[in-house]
């Protein structure tokens, strides 16, 4: 096993999990009580770090809550992108579903009710396969 | 900002001693997996 998970009360709410390499095996923090969603997004996002290590070279990342698009941390995307099919089929088909031609990743993320992050790093996979219809 | 530092130095305090007691008592390690 390379990344340990362990539930810790952040007082910040927002900080969602905090992932480190100063430990061996790496750890993944995770606010406690956090919606089994979004900490399926923090779980992803550190075994992404895990898979592509060079994609990640710090020793340490904080992981906060998006709540628009300008807000997603582009490392969580690249990082959700090399697990996120794989790991959660049923969220591909209900991007795909949702798509309309059009990158309206929020919207998208709302009708769909896969979290932001997935969102974009699903649409991303598509596209660069040449999966989105116009 | 001083609070995201202080969560994330008491996480540490706290999963230092975690280590330091798996490290003395292997078994609490296997006891505490998901």
């Amino acid at each position: 096993l390379s990344l340990r998970v362990v539930e810790w009360r952040f007082r910040n709410k927002g900080l969602e999990g905090y992932y480190t390499r100063e430990f061996r095996p790496s750890v993944l923090v995770v606010q406690e009580d956090l919606r089994p969603e979004a900490r399926r997004v923090r779980d992803l996002e550190a075994r992404g770090y895990e898979k592509i290590p060079r994609a990640f070279r710090w020793g340490e990342k904080c992981c906060y809550a998006a709540g628009s698009l300008r807000e997603v941390d582009p490392d969580t995307v690249t990082a959700l992108r090399a697990t996120i099919e794989e790991a959660e089929p049923e969220w591909v088909r209900r991007v795909k579903k949702e798509w309309r031609g059009f990158w309206i990743v929020e919207s998208i993320a709302y009708w769909s009710g896969v979290p932001l992050q997935a969102t974009l790093a699903i649409l991303l996979n598509l596209d660069e396969r040449g999966e989105l219809n116009p | 900002m001083v609070i995201r530092l202080e969560d994330i130095r008491e996480f540490k305090a706290f999963y230092r001693r975690l280590l330091e007691e798996e490290e003395a008592e292997p078994s609490l390690r296997e006891d505490r997996k998901d």
